[in-house]
């Protein structure tokens, strides 16, 4: 199933680094991140999308703290 | 500008305050190098910190070849090299062009929005006799609301009471205003201009026009286009490169030369040149860009990676009906064969004959009738007669007319050879008064008016076949594919055939990308299957919107004509970013390399590069592409 999520990410670089942290996620069969809409679009598993975007959340503090994303 | 932008706007300029502060005060005076040291670092790691911050945090997550690190090694190379303005400026440059970028960014993000602000923000809901403004999402399907000139649409339904104009341009980017009348259909998003209008509605909020729109355009750029790919992996390789070139360029020729520092100094241009920020900025931008344009002319790109591939089309195949015809029976053509009944009397009884019918034919004849002024059909008809696959006899003021196909008139011993030829794209409806033969009506759903001129200049920009796939008889389709300027035909296709169809020419068309243009009534599958896939006039149709690639709101061809001057606008800004940007990095690299660029020369090639492209790209958004007269 696909959902789309409301995130803040002011470069490509950071889109893409959000882009790979949540690929790279267990359950998620693919995402893209829209720039330029601002949008990270999940297809995942249906159900467990809100536990990829707490993963994804918590590993991006990691990662980058600059992206925000709103579950 | 965001909260954050005005932030960082604020860090930059007490940075640049501090930063001249400091050239001053070791240019007047002879402070010790300690003081000077301290002074410019200072400001460095104001104006750093949050570089420095990320590269460290980059390297604990062990993913650090970008340009936060490229970065953060130059300017402390420069400190370390005693070069503390370099550093500094190096930094603050940077950041100048890290703001721009977001705010050029943020800027082009809202102008596209604005472009797409379609949304509605209340409806007023009629409720025993009194008016109520409710969020739109309240309405249900059957409920009567009321648009008050000025007002938008709020969501889709017919109209019960009330005349007007709609303006539709911020749906199919048309700037002449619809009439709208009682029993017309009125969609979402169009702004009512002229009268109140009470419309009964026929969708809810979620299945309107438009919450579709905009649930599209929102997910659009989904399908990221090859040149954004390249970019993305053109990054991935080409940092790590330039970081290793840079380490190979401050050890090999200093372990030769002995002069160290000079190379180190070389080795650190190098890295603050190579920043691959303004490609991987700009190309993204333009694509984007791109479909924003796209959507201001009723164009809606369901992704960057169609922009692009629209580009290389070679093959246009068309659905007939209401893509290359207008999609409605018409009478085109009446013509007289007996100088007691003129054109506008055959009309009128053949309209008055076929007044009790609901044969599409009939009721376009009556249609012309009525629009011709023919005011009361149904009197002084009578003894109506139908004779079931030929036609049908009635008595209309005392003559007795029958009208109906050749089978109805040799029936009546008209010959065949009397009867005119018809131009071949409909429907001859023959006309006997008393036995003798007046006349016909011709009734056609006729090619569009713009399909040969604008195929004519797709000719030009590069297509090579147009195709029509239709369910329709030969006749009909060799009739209007060369009205139309078609090269190809396939008639007398069912639905499923089509797609068969399709693959054959997907097979034989290997140089270039095949399109398929349709309404998406019964061709969802063929749309999906092409490699692009574009609905015309895709307001009506759930089906188009969701199948299609690219969706005209308008169903004009002329709409393809746009589609395909934006989309090769868009690629050819891209190339121009890429090409300048890579080419400015490649001189300047080499000649940083060879020591005849300085670290400010660096500096412009980063940044002035990275604001040269973001400008560049921001071109396509005011892009107005030629229309067809």
């Amino acid at each position: 199933m696909r959902k789309t999520f409301k995130v803040e990410v002011d470069c490509p670089t950071c889109a893409a680094k959000l882009e790979d942290c949540v690929s790279k996620i267990n359950g998620v069969d693919s995402c893209s991140v829209n720039l330029m809409t601002q949008k990270l679009i999940v297809n995942a598993e249906a159900g467990r999308h809100a536990e990829i975007i707490d993963m994804a959340i918590e590993q991006m503090k990691k990662i980058d703290d600059d992206v925000v994303i709103y579950a | 500008m965001t909260k954050k932008q005005k932030k960082n706007l604020r860090r930059i300029l007490i940075a640049a305050a501090g930063y001249v502060l400091a050239v001053l005060v070791s240019a007047i005076w002879q402070i010790p190098e300690l003081v000077r040291f301290i002074l410019f670092f200072l400001v460095y790691l104001y104006i750093s910190w949050d570089v420095l911050r990320k590269t460290l945090m980059n390297i604990r997550a062990k993913d650090f070849m970008d340009e936060n690190f490229l970065m953060a090694v130059a300017s402390f190379g420069a400190m370390a090299l005693g070069e503390y303005p370099e550093a500094v400026a190096v930094m603050l440059f940077y950041q100048v062009g890290e703001w721009f970028q977001s705010y050029a960014l943020e800027r082009s993000r809202k102008n596209i929005a604005d472009l797409m602000d379609i949304r509605p923000d209340y409806a007023n809901l009629e409720k025993n006799g009194e008016i109520e403004e409710v969020d739109p999402e309240e309405v249900v399907v059957g409920d009567i609301i009321v648009i008050q000139p000025g007002e938008r649409v709020p969501l889709d339904g017919t109209v019960i009471e009330g005349n007007s104009t709609l303006d539709t341009a911020a749906l199919t980017g048309e700037s002449v205003p619809r009439g709208i009348h009682p029993g017309q259909e009125v969609i979402s998003g169009c702004i009512n201009q002229s009268g109140v209008l009470k419309v009964k509605v026929t969708k809810a909020f979620g299945e309107s026009t438009v919450s579709r729109i905009l649930d599209l355009v929102e997910n659009a750029t989904d399908k990221k286009s090859r040149s954004e790919q390249f970019i993305t992996k053109f990054a991935r390789i080409y940092t790590p490169v330039v970081v290793y070139s840079a380490i190979a360029l401050a050890i090999i020729p200093s372990l030769i030369t002995g002069q160290w520092s000079t190379w180190i100094y070389r080795a650190l241009e190098f890295l603050v040149i190579s920043c691959p920020c303004a490609l991987v900025i700009s190309v993204p931008l333009s694509f984007f860009g791109g479909i924003g344009a796209a959507s201001k002319n009723g164009i809606l790109v369901k992704g960057s990676s169609y922009l692009q591939d629209l580009a290389e089309v070679k093959t246009m195949v068309f659905d007939k009906t209401g893509t290359l015809t207008h999609g409605t029976f018409e009478v085109t053509n009446i013509i007289s064969e007996n100088p007691a009944v003129n054109t506008d009397q055959l009309l009128n009884l053949c309209a008055k004959a076929e007044s009790f019918s609901s044969h599409p034919i009939a009721l376009s004849i009556l249609n012309a009738a009525k629009k011709a002024g023919l005011t009361d059909p149904k009197a002084g008809v009578e003894n109506v007669e139908e004779i079931a696959g030929k036609g049908l006899k009635a008595t209309v003021d005392g003559k007795v007319v029958a009208c109906g196909n050749e089978k109805l008139m040799s029936l009546l011993n008209i010959g065949h050879d009397v009867l005119p030829a018809g131009s071949g794209f409909g429907t001859n409806v023959y006309i006997a008064v008393d036995g003798i033969f007046a006349g016909m009506i011709e009734v056609a759903d006729e090619p569009k008016e713009d399909a040969k001129v604008v195929f004519d200049l797709l000719r030009k920009e590069g297509v090579e076949r147009f195709i029509m796939l239709t369910g329709d008889s030969e006749t009909v389709a060799r009739a209007v594919a060369s009205k139309a300027g078609i090269d190809e035909v396939h008639a007398k296709l069912l639905p499923e055939q089509k797609v068969d169809e399709l693959e054959k020419i997907l097979e034989s068309s290997k140089n270039g990308k095949t399109a398929y243009i349709g309404d998406g009534i019964n061709d969802a599958p063929v749309l999906t299957r092409a490699d692009i896939g574009i609905a015309m006039g895709g307001l009506g149709s759930d089906a188009a919107i969701e199948a299609a690639d690219i969706v005209l709101m308008d169903d004009q061809l002329s709409g393809l004509y746009k589609a395909d001057q934006i989309s090769k606008k868009t690629l050819s800004i891209a190339y121009q970013n890429i090409v300048f940007a890579i080419g400015i990095k490649v001189l300047m690299l080499v000649l940083g390399a060879l020591g005849i660029v300085n670290m400010w020369g660096a500096v412009f090639a980063d940044v002035g590069v990275s604001v040269l492209c973001i400008l560049n790209s921001i071109r396509i958004i005011r892009y107005a592409p030629k229309t067809v007269r």
